[in-house]
């Protein structure tokens, strides 16, 4: 009986920690709110998150800032719900937002900068600007597009930062209107 | 009954606290070795880590923003308050300072709309020391860092900006 007691706890443990880890290491998603493609967390950054979120940000958004400061949206799929992928090309569209200046930035599989030397991994409200405007996010460059490079990036992700949002951002992120992302095409005919 | 039930509650409540203990611990450890890094790097710079613009060739940290200067100095308590000075900048762009404390919390946060000065004065000091002066603040764990952003764009110039932020320090004031 306390053979089996211990070999009971021993197994709970060693369960308990390989989902916590799977849990923060894994292929999961920082939950939350979803607008479309994009995902954001009201916790991020605040004292008050729990202890899966703030070990999940503690592993992919180290040292955020609250959202008083800054929103951040993370977009893993297009606007039909594929998940990005570097063998692709996307046509992202979007207008100025309710906040005080906003970048885009693309990363990795790895959640760093994709590293293929192209230095076109981010563009921000200055080369955009404040109207409507679109990129594409493709492999190599497609004409005279702003251009967000993916090459070596794998499942790719698009960060966008709103740094001073208006309340509405904070209050009904959901009710924002943000860029799209529109699948062109796949593989070879990249 | 008992034989069956009781492995069974066992195993169920070790795999849970198995797995609070590891959720509560993984963001301290993963913030100790970012401590760590930046108190090495920081170490001939007086205490401030001025991290160059980020590129796809020096990162550190993981979705850290291209479009961000980032200086950087961690923070012991327990040696002395810390004193720091935050330039803002003089193009308009957004700056911050902020504060994490040794499990990730953001425990303050100042930015350039705060400020009424082209540099702030801020002390940083153990939590119940703050004496209701704002520019005192209290920190919840002894250790923790202090990161200072500055927005840079397409426009802005380089040199310039790097010059400004130099103006962030943080100095232990027991040294003084």
């Amino acid at each position: 009986m306390i053979w089996r007691s211990i070999l009971s706890l021993v197994l709970g443990l060693a369960c308990g920690i390989a989902a916590a880890i799977f849990l923060v290491f894994g292929p999961v998603e920082i939950g939350g709110i979803r607008n479309g493609p994009w995902q954001t967390n009201a916790n991020i950054g605040a004292s008050n998150a729990g202890p899966i979120l703030r070990a999940v940000v503690a592993r992919r958004g180290l040292l955020a800032l609250n959202r008083s400061e800054t929103v951040y949206f993370t977009a893993w799929e297009d606007s039909q719900g594929r998940p990005l992928s570097d063998d692709c090309r996307y046509a992202v569209a979007g207008q100025d937002m309710p906040t005080r200046w906003w970048s885009l930035t693309l990363y990795a599989e790895d959640n760093f900068l994709p590293r293929n030397g192209d230095n076109a991994f981010a563009l921000t409200r200055t080369d955009l600007g404040a109207e409507e405007w679109g990129f594409i996010a493709a492999p190599t460059r497609f004409g005279p597009a702003h251009w967000l490079s993916t090459r070596n990036a794998g499942a790719f992700s698009i960060t966008l930062r709103l740094y001073h949002p208006e309340d509405v951002v904070r209050n009904a992120p959901e009710s924002l209107n943000l860029p799209t992302i529109q699948l062109l095409d796949c593989g070879a005919d990249t | 009954m008992s034989r069956t039930l009781l492995p069974l509650a066992l195993f169920l409540a070790s795999a849970l606290a198995g797995g609070w203990i590891t959720l509560t611990a993984i963001p301290g450890v993963i913030m100790n070795k970012a401590m760590e890094r930046i108190e090495a790097s920081a170490a001939a710079s007086d205490g401030v880590r001025h991290a160059p613009r980020l590129r796809e060739d020096n990162q550190t940290i993981v979705r850290a923003s291209p479009d961000i200067l980032y200086s950087v100095c961690a923070f012991d308590l327990t040696e002395g308050d810390l004193g720091l000075t935050v330039p803002w900048p003089q193009d308009g762009h957004y700056a911050s300072i902020s504060f994490y404390d040794a499990r990730t919390n953001n425990f303050a946060v100042i930015s350039d709309r705060e400020a009424d000065t082209p540099l702030s004065r801020i002390t940083l000091v153990p939590a119940g020391e703050g004496l209701d002066d704002p520019s005192r603040i209290e920190a919840p764990t002894d250790r923790g860092l202090a990161l200072y952003r500055r927005v840079i764009d397409a426009d802005t110039d380089l040199d310039a900006a790097n010059a400004e932020r130099q103006a962030f320090t943080c100095t232990r004031l027991s040294d003084q």
